[in-house]
């Protein structure tokens, strides 16, 4: 019932007057992850916000640092704690170094959430493949923490996570807990091993090596860099996925998160309305090439 | 109900709804027509006028505007205010009150934007029809020559008097107040038949984009392009735009603004960690034209291209959207 109410993005519209006007909300925690990746934990001030902020796994929020600008991040966090909220960045934009410069307790704005998220309906009673590429990890562990809190809803579980090197893991405490988890296989690799590094070297298309994954009644979701979701999508054809059972998250600049501004445009699509989730089977059919 | 209005007597109307609105009308300046702010109606000027150069989209969608400001010291505080300016804007062309009409759907469906709304809401819009067509038009083509809603009058000059149609409450409750400049009439005045020089075969056209991606009309116009984002910029309906912060000196005060960008310039797309999809000028040369002729037709079904011939007039290398739309549909 929850779910169902959720899928109604209506319902999720800011009602603002106006749209544009993000939310104040609290630093409360920050995680260093790696050296260049920051997890945050945010609470809205506004008790009422607070309680109306639900979102669905694979939706983005714009956040901004007032006078620096804004960005669009994934959410990363359960979508249904009411309490906070969280997100991981790595510092490679404006907006990212002037977070990574913010102590907890201080506030940022937030608007959101936008885009349509994972369809989750369509994953349920199947087998879900994640694979996750450096940064764009957070909107799975999202997803996954979604599956595990309904775990009967859902068949058999992969993650096949690649990093640069083991220095670059994110979400160590997480990945150890879901390692512990039945019919929930964890895979990780990395580009470039160091000495202690005991794990699986190489890239994350390798990882489908390790591990037998049925083509049947299976999805294939997966988010990182653009080059990666090709070579995994070519990966996932070769076992035998279909077109339809392959999801794949899209990167674009997005300034307004409501289909005006134009930047995410992309075929006839904008990424912030019709995605940043889509299905492979609607991208084939577009005329601008999508990586 | 249709009506006639006496020249001399339209200018006084003008006069009487400058008390009330800021009045916009194109003012001849060098060789161009733009829109501008009057004071008194004897600076309007009609001769040889065609259409502006720039659209009047800016008086919806202004170069730079606030969204709203932001006053960061031990608290944040934000605080927005909606423009509320009214205004008379007169003289505007068919083809430009269809624009309009374009951009109300993109700025009211899926999120509304209030600001656009306000500034809508608050426009009077006088559209003029045309007698004869410019050398760069081809609204024809695209049926956008002729109105049917969106303004609240539509003025046809037909000598020494405007035959006037009402188009919207707005426009009733001005005639209502102004009845001594007004005549009212039986005969139904035809719009002028406008003959085209430019040409665009609007059947299929979406089928025939979707096949003609790889087209070698693209690399041989985009060869010339430079990239100056000058056809985007007077378009009326290109309304992307960038959001940005702006602060004063000391960084605590500022304000969040919107201010326009163009799919045409190389950073639109660039993404942190210099990422840029749209790298090379074919691929920005036809994402404009796409955007104009196909997307928005393929899912809304109207064109965001309303055939002013703005961006064929000022491009300086003569890019011509309907030279390229017709080579991919073959004709020529």
């Amino acid at each position: 019932m929850r779910l169902k109410k959720l899928m109604k993005l209506d319902w999720l519209k800011p009602k603002t007057p106006n749209p544009y006007l993000p939310q104040l909300a609290r630093i409360e925690r920050i995680t260093k992850e790696t050296d260049t990746v920051k997890t945050f934990r945010l609470k809205f001030l506004k008790r009422k916000i607070k309680n109306y902020f639900v979102f669905i796994p694979g939706q983005f929020i714009q956040v901004s640092v007032f006078g620096i600008g804004e960005a669009p991040i994934s959410l990363s966090s359960f979508p249904f704690d009411m309490e906070f909220f969280e997100f991981s960045v790595r510092n490679v934009g404006n907006v990212t170094n002037a977070l990574f410069e913010l102590k907890e307790g201080d506030t940022i704005g937030i608007r959101g959430p936008y885009g349509n998220g994972y369809p989750i309906k369509k994953f349920m009673h199947k087998n879900v493949v994640m694979v996750a590429g450096g940064i764009g990890f957070p909107p799975l562990k999202s997803l996954i923490e979604y599956i595990l809190d309904r775990r009967d809803d859902f068949g058999d579980l992969w993650l096949l996570y690649g990093a640069k090197d083991p220095t670059d893991i994110v979400f160590k405490k997480s990945l150890k807990e879901w390692k512990k988890q039945k019919k929930f296989k964890v895979l990780v690799t990395v580009d470039k091993s160091d000495n202690k590094w005991k794990g699986n070297v190489g890239v994350v298309t390798t990882l489908f090596d390790k591990t037998k994954i049925p083509s049947e009644n299976t999805i294939g979701v997966m988010c990182g860099p653009s080059i990666m979701m090709k070579f995994v999508t070519q990966k996932l054809k070769k076992i035998g996925f279909k077109d339809y059972q392959i999801f794949l998250s899209l990167e674009r600049l997005m300034q307004c998160g409501m289909g005006k501004c134009g930047h995410c445009n992309i075929g006839n699509k904008y990424v912030c309305l019709d995605g940043p989730v889509f299905c492979y089977e609607e991208l084939k059919g577009l005329t601008e090439k999508i990586w | 109900m249709p009506y006639l209005i006496k020249k001399n007597s339209f200018f006084k109307l003008i006069d009487r709804l400058s008390k009330d609105y800021e009045v916009i009308v194109p003012v001849k300046k060098g060789e161009d027509f733009n829109f501008q702010k009057i004071d008194s109606s004897k600076e309007i000027n009609l001769d040889g006028y065609q259409n502006t150069r720039f659209s009047p989209k800016e008086f919806f969608l202004p170069k730079l505007e606030t969204l709203f400001t932001f006053k960061k010291n031990r608290k944040i505080k934000i605080s927005s205010n909606i423009p509320k300016e009214k205004r008379v804007i007169f003289g505007i062309r068919p083809c430009d009150v269809n624009s309009i009409l374009v951009l109300d759907r993109i700025f009211t469906t899926n999120y509304e934007d209030p600001i656009y709304i306000e500034r809508r809401k608050n426009t009077i819009l006088i559209a003029l029809n045309c007698n004869k067509a410019g050398e760069y038009c081809f609204c024809g083509s695209l049926g956008t020559d002729s109105l049917r809603e969106g303004f609240d009058f539509l003025l046809t000059d037909i000598g020494k008097q405007f035959f006037v149609e009402v188009g919207s409450e707005n426009g009733e409750e001005i005639v209502e107040k102004n009845y001594d400049l007004f005549k009212w009439t039986k005969k139904k005045v035809d719009k002028p038949k406008l003959k085209f020089k430019r040409k665009v075969d609007t059947k299929n056209l979406v089928e025939v984009f979707n096949k003609g991606y790889n087209h070698k009309v693209w690399e041989q116009e985009a060869k010339r392009c430079i990239s100056c984002a000058a056809c985007t910029m007077v378009c009326p309906t290109c309304y992307c735009y960038d959001v940005q912060d702006i602060t004063d000196v000391t960084g605590k005060n500022g304000e969040r603004v919107r201010n326009w960008n163009f799919c045409m310039l190389l950073n639109f797309t660039r993404v942190a960690g210099n990422n840029i999809f749209r790298e090379n000028r074919t691929e920005r040369l036809k994402q404009f034209v796409y955007h104009k002729l196909c997307y928005l037709k393929e899912t809304d079904g109207v064109f965001l291209c309303v055939g002013c011939g703005r961006c064929i007039q000022s491009c300086i290398v003569d890019i011509d959207l309907t030279y390229i739309a017709n080579k991919l549909s073959g004709k020529k």
